[in-house]
């Protein structure tokens, strides 16, 4: 239940530290998207059964938008579209390292 | 294949089927722990001191479903997963699809109240985002130099007005100075003069043009003399703020001349390219190098008087009943700025 509160306060406090905060510390607009990175590491490391990452993808891009003036519902699509090809890649291709030494 | 559709079970794996896992990226290996055990202890002929000991079920979103159980080789220590192929799983379910298309048709319809939607955000937002921008400029200004960065701009935008002043002050000491020599000539009691400056050069045709025209009482064929009282040509044509002067050295143009405390006589020639000669000078007539030549009573453009250049060499010929003389003109184009018509 933590991380249905959490998690989007979390991605608020980015979006905003993207917009208000980091703009004095990177010249020309070259701002780093703390919400893609986000809802990436959230899909990477999260557990395989998880759909918190989904979830992360739908609420930051909507952030995007909401902050950024683009059409609404692009960057939520693309973010969702990016996880759920992360967590099919991770699920057929990768491994846990076993056996090892108990 | 589709994700929506369950995936079918491979031929080689059934349920209850024995296999171990291994390490790696990449299908898993079909082997049974019979062999595994085998192949990691050549000498051993039988497996049966393989035991298990517990199990550790794991279910993965998109493979079959495998219960794992986690086992130690009593013998050689090592330990092992054997997998059991389980009942096979579908994907992804169709509600959850169902659900994540839902919300992205909710989300795109936003875009009907884009404004709202934003204005709202904002509103919300709008008081941190002011103490975070606040504090972005504290701590990029601290670290950039405190207020020294902005000084720093004040300042030179600063210099570069200054620098514009002092260009234009330039400007007003040199007319002033101009000024002066005329005054400590006492030209302005002699003449009556009317000011120009100079404001193009046409070198080819040995003419150039002036601040000075109708509107301050300039007329065609005026002389035109600098502030040393050296002349410099004629007025050829006038527009109302500008005329256009014609130099002495331009080509085929004559003025009456004559070598300065002497009554020698000649006529000061263009040659073009900013160069002169004095012409039919009788050969009768003694003139020498560095002699002074200046605008005689003879002419009808030029004041007596007016200085014109120095003689630079003498050239007689036997047969011509006149000598010639090359002559430095006084008027140097490059170093004028400001020349003086006069009027009457």
């Amino acid at each position: 239940m933590k991380r249905f509160l959490f998690i989007p306060l979390f991605l608020y406090a980015f979006a905003l530290a993207q917009m208000s905060f980091l703009v004095h510390f990177f010249p020309a607009g070259l701002i780093p998207n703390l919400i893609v990175f986000a809802v990436l590491f959230f899909a990477v490391f999260e557990k395989p059964e998880s759909y918190t990452s989904f979830g992360a993808a739908l609420f930051g891009g909507l952030l995007i938008d909401i902050f950024s003036g683009g059409i609404i519902g692009l960057w939520p699509a693309l973010l969702l579209g990016a996880t759920f090809l992360i967590k099919i890649v991770l699920e057929n291709y990768v491994r846990i390292s076993i056996p090892q030494k108990l | 294949m589709s994700i929506f559709q369950k995936k079918k079970p491979d031929a080689k794996l059934r349920s209850g089927m024995l296999f171990v896992a291994e390490a790696g990226i990449g299908p898993m290996p079909r082997q049974s722990k019979e062999q595994w055990c085998l192949q990691e202890n050549p000498g051993w002929i039988t497996p049966s001191r393989c035991s298990t000991q517990r199990e550790t079920p794991e279910t993965p979103l998109f493979s079959y479903q495998i219960r794992r159980k986690m086992s130690i080789c009593s013998t050689c220590q090592r330990g092992y997963v054997l997998g059991i192929i389980g009942t096979m799983r579908g994907m992804v379910s169709k509600r959850k699809v169902v659900i994540g298309a839902v919300v992205l048709l909710f989300l795109f319809s936003l875009n009907f109240m884009a404004a709202d939607a934003r204005g709202f955000a904002t509103s919300v937002s709008s008081p941190f985002q002011a103490a975070l921008w606040q504090a972005g400029e504290n701590i990029s200004t601290f670290f950039g130099g405190g207020n020294l960065k902005k000084e720093n701009e004040f300042l030179q935008e600063e210099n570069l007005a200054l620098t514009q002043q002092l260009i234009s002050l330039q400007d007003t000491a040199k007319e002033n100075q101009e000024l002066r020599n005329v005054l400590d000539l006492e030209l302005n009691q002699e003449f009556q003069l009317v000011m120009g400056e100079i404001i193009g050069k046409n070198l080819g045709e040995d003419s150039i043009m002036i601040r000075a025209g109708q509107a301050q009482g300039i007329q065609k064929d005026m002389p035109v003399i600098t502030a040393g009282k050296v002349a410099v040509g004629r007025v050829v044509e006038v527009f109302h703020d500008s005329a256009k002067v014609q130099l002495l050295s331009a080509k085929d143009k004559k003025l009456d001349a004559r070598i300065e405390n002497t009554e020698v006589t000649g006529i000061i020639q263009g040659q073009g390219a900013q160069t002169i000669i004095l012409d039919f000078v009788p050969q009768e007539d003694e003139i020498r190098e560095g002699d002074i030549v200046v605008t005689s009573t003879l002419g009808d453009i030029f004041p007596e008087n007016i200085l014109i250049g120095r003689i630079q060499d003498v050239i007689k010929s036997g047969s011509d009943p006149f000598q010639k003389a090359a002559i430095d003109h006084f008027f140097n184009l490059k170093a004028v700025e400001t020349v003086f018509v006069i009027t009457s």
